[in-house]
């Protein structure tokens, strides 16, 4: 790992140590999906009570119970109780073995439990931040009104995840239109299915959203936007927006990197989006108080930073 | 630097995701990047949006950020659907607009063409229009279409691929078909392209060259035969190129690629002269692949059964042509080369292709041999039943002696080292002479040579009676 031994310090060794970093958690990454798959597809549930399993498993239920709900609503005819009852575990399942899904609601966990954390351990508030407090309290009052709507998602989303749910409206456009046509496939009754359908995608607004909030916020901080690039000063979930922004990756991407063995792309990330190397390794302090970076990456340019994030991204496609 | 623009930006797309009414600074976007109004979504991440909320029927939100040649482009866009089968409604926010810089420049681009060129399976130059020069392929899957191109040349390469989202009109700005992905006909594969282009202080003034890259190589299978098989009333002998060079060539191929992966440093850093090493075997490369081309063609045209199409060219055409393809080299050595005009015409019977690959021998030569800052002459001439060009360049020239041996197989008259195998001028009289034509040189030491093509004209033919 990074924290061990002395390292030299020739700005292209600092690249191959950062590359080798980078593959070695993104192996780990991409280990973490099956084996995740894997678990929660395992019915012996005694024998893996990790709480990110429950909680992506209760995220999965709530989703597929509030469809099929839906789906019953707009029946007037049959017995939905039993259907409900009967479908849930199958629409369950059918959503855990969805990749993006998946994915999704395990970078959630990853971001409640993160947020937790950082509660516990710097004081760091999971809602109200210096940032959002002063945005809330800004003349400008589009800025100001955009800035509490994410006070109150944000508020609304730490309750959520205290009870393991996932609000249908939460879901990224992708997954909504997803979770619909698992439905709509698992209902025999066709009619009655795409009318619940037509009535829940009415009901959508992908901008309104904890997610859509958030960047639309950072969107509209504009260049100003670097100054969510703290995790203290402007609270997690908007730090992992603004940093997934800023480097044009995918958030998930952004809060997975704040794990364990993620510590390269971390420190690459953050060096993508401009930080130098004071305001880095005080963000370090927060999120790994225990890494090194290893020497002369203060020698490694924010272009050289992205285009070394890049450059995975394409083998991991690849 | 950043510069901010109207509060809100309204727009309305059709079923087809055109976009239908646009204000500004949308509408500016869409013509800078060569799409109308009324016409399909320029931006590619705007398009991907609006066609997800359209056949999702989902009100969506996101971040999205576009570019044209100039602007880097940032915005916030809520997209809502009207409805089954119609279109939607877009508003922007809090757009953002930053001068880019080019690509060109960075180092990232240049690793992203070292690749391209690595993995490219089809290459061809192009025009300042993007109409094809020449293309080569040796994927067994992309024959048909290679044929096609060679046929179609002068026109954009657009019209011999698919692109992914298509419908752009043509032709597109070279920035937004770089990087694109595109089908190709009679290939499974997924393919991109990566335009590099060419001539300063325009790039793209000179032309481009045009890579394109599968996703996937291609399963290893059987080397299928490079030519068709021949008919077997003809015994043929075996021979290196037709049946060493398909072998030959690839393992060649790949000791060249490697050596530039090495030269290039892509596969980590290096000590300069082990870079130079490296660029040393890839030239020798180059060279042993441009022998192996040359036998091949010495097989083809020494086999009794060669023959040409006879059609009908402009002579002074191709010579225009052939200057424009070596222009680049020419600069390089400052050697101007003087063609014929634009309104000249010299109508002529014989192959294009093989009329090309003749002038481009004997324009070559005149190129490499010429003292640095000469000139170079082609002329045209028509007389009653012949058409004629002369490639005049002021070399050493040759002595009566030299004369009589430059068309000679292997003939290198001394020469070594410079990687030619001395088959050109031979391969090119036996072009000529397949044509119905001739080829044959005029010089006196120290004077410059002169190379003259002649080929049967058309006017003639046309107007002599049928036997």
């Amino acid at each position: 790992m990074m924290d061990q031994g002395q390292i030299p310090s020739s700005a292209a060794t600092v690249e191959q140590v950062m590359r080798d970093e980078l593959a070695e958690g993104d192996g780990a990454l991409a280990a973490t999906r099956p084996v995740l798959a894997m678990l929660l597809t395992n019915r012996d549930q005694s024998l893996f009570s990790d709480e990110v399993i429950a909680r992506v498993r209760g995220m999965a239920g709530h989703v597929a119970q509030q469809v099929l709900l839906a789906g019953r609503e707009a029946s007037e005819a049959g017995d939905p109780a039993t259907v409900v009852e009967k479908l849930h575990e199958s629409l369950t399942q059918l959503m855990l073995g969805d990749a993006a899904f998946l994915s999704h609601t395990h970078a959630l966990t990853q971001e409640f439990a993160l947020s937790e954390l950082l509660h516990h351990r710097s004081g760091i508030d999971g809602v109200l931040s210096p940032l959002l407090q002063e945005l809330a309290a800004s003349s400008d009052a589009e800025l100001a009104a955009c800035a509490m709507r994410v006070i109150a998602a944000q508020a609304r989303f730490l309750q959520h995840m205290r009870r393991m749910e996932l609000p249908l409206r939460e879901l990224p456009g992708d997954l909504f239109h997803k979770a619909l046509l698992l439905m709509q496939n698992l209902l025999d009754d066709e009619a009655r299915a795409a009318a619940a359908s037509t009535a829940l995608r009415a009901g959508y607004d992908e901008g309104e959203g904890r997610l859509g909030q958030l960047s639309r916020l950072v969107s509209a901080l504009g260049p100003r936007a670097t100054r969510a690039l703290a995790v203290d000063h402007a609270g997690l979930a908007l730090f992992a927006t603004a940093l997934g922004m800023a480097t044009n990756q995918d958030r998930n991407l952004v809060l997975l990197s704040f794990g364990e063995n993620q510590l390269a792309r971390l420190a690459l990330s953050l060096r993508a989006a401009g930080l130098g190397q004071g305001a880095l390794e005080e963000q370090f302090i927060y999120l790994h108080p225990d890494a090194l970076l290893p020497e002369g990456f203060d020698a490694l340019t924010p272009a050289r930073a992205a285009a070394v994030l890049a450059e995975a991204r394409v083998e991991q496609a690849g | 630097m950043a510069s901010t623009v109207p509060l809100l930006t309204r727009a309305r797309t059709d079923g087809r995701d055109w976009l239908v009414e646009a204000e500004e600074p949308l509408a500016g976007l869409q013509q800078r990047t060569g799409g109308d109004l009324p016409g399909i979504i320029m931006a590619p991440a705007l398009l991907e949006l609006v066609r997800k909320a359209r056949t999702y029927g989902l009100r969506l939100a996101r971040a999205v950020q576009a570019r044209d040649v100039t602007e880097q482009v940032s915005a916030w866009v809520e997209v809502e659907p009207e409805g089954e089968g119609q279109g939607c409604r877009i508003t922007i926010s809090n757009w953002r607009s930053e001068p880019v810089t080019d690509p060109g420049a960075t180092e990232d681009r240049e690793r992203q063409v070292a690749l391209a060129r690595l993995t490219a399976e089809l290459t061809a130059r192009l025009g300042p229009k993007q109409e094809v020069l020449v293309v080569e392929s040796d994927s067994p899957d992309l024959q048909p279409l290679l044929a096609r191109m060679t046929e179609g040349r002068w026109r954009p390469w657009t019209e011999f691929v698919e692109l992914e989202g298509d419908s752009h009109r043509q032709p597109v700005h070279w920035r937004l078909l770089d990087g694109a992905r595109l089908t190709l006909a009679g290939s499974d594969r997924k393919w991109r392209a990566t335009l590099v282009p060419l001539g300063k202080p325009i790039a793209g003034s000179g032309g481009f060259d045009l890579l394109l890259s599968p996703d996937l190589p291609l399963p290893e299978a059987a080397p299928a035969p490079p030519s068709p098989p021949v008919a077997d009333t003809h015994a043929r002998q075996p021979g290196l190129g037709r049946d060493v060079a398909p072998v030959l060539r690839q393992p060649v191929a790949r000791i060249i690629a490697n050596a530039e992966t090495i030269r290039t440093q892509m596969a980590g850093p290096l000590a300069d002269e082990y870079s130079a090493y490296a660029a040393d075997i890839a030239a020798a490369g180059e060279h042993l692949l441009a022998l192996i081309d040359d036998l091949t063609t010495l097989e083809l045209v020494e086999d009794e059964q060669f023959t040409t199409a006879p059609d009908q060219i402009d002579l002074a055409d191709v010579v225009r042509r052939a200057a424009g393809i070596l222009g680049v080299r020419a600069r390089d050595r400052g050697i101007t080369i003087d063609a014929p005009k634009p309104d000249e015409t010299a109508p002529a019977v014989g192959e294009f292709r093989r009329v090309l690959q003749i002038l481009l021998n004997l324009l070559g030569n005149a190129i490499n041999y010429s003292p640095e800052g000469a000139g170079v002459w082609l002329r045209v001439e028509q007389e009653s039943d012949r058409a004629r060009v002369i490639v005049a360049d002021q070399g050493e020239g040759l002595d009566a002696d030299q004369q009589a041996r430059v068309f000679g197989k292997f003939e290198r008259l001394g020469r070594s080292g410079d990687g030619g195998s001395g088959l050109g001028l031979y391969i090119s009289r036996r072009l000529a002479e397949a044509m119905g034509g001739t080829l044959s040189v005029e010089s006196a030491k120290g004077q410059g040579a002169r190379f003259i093509l002649e080929l049967p004209g058309f006017a003639d033919r046309r107007g002599s009676p049928r036997s």
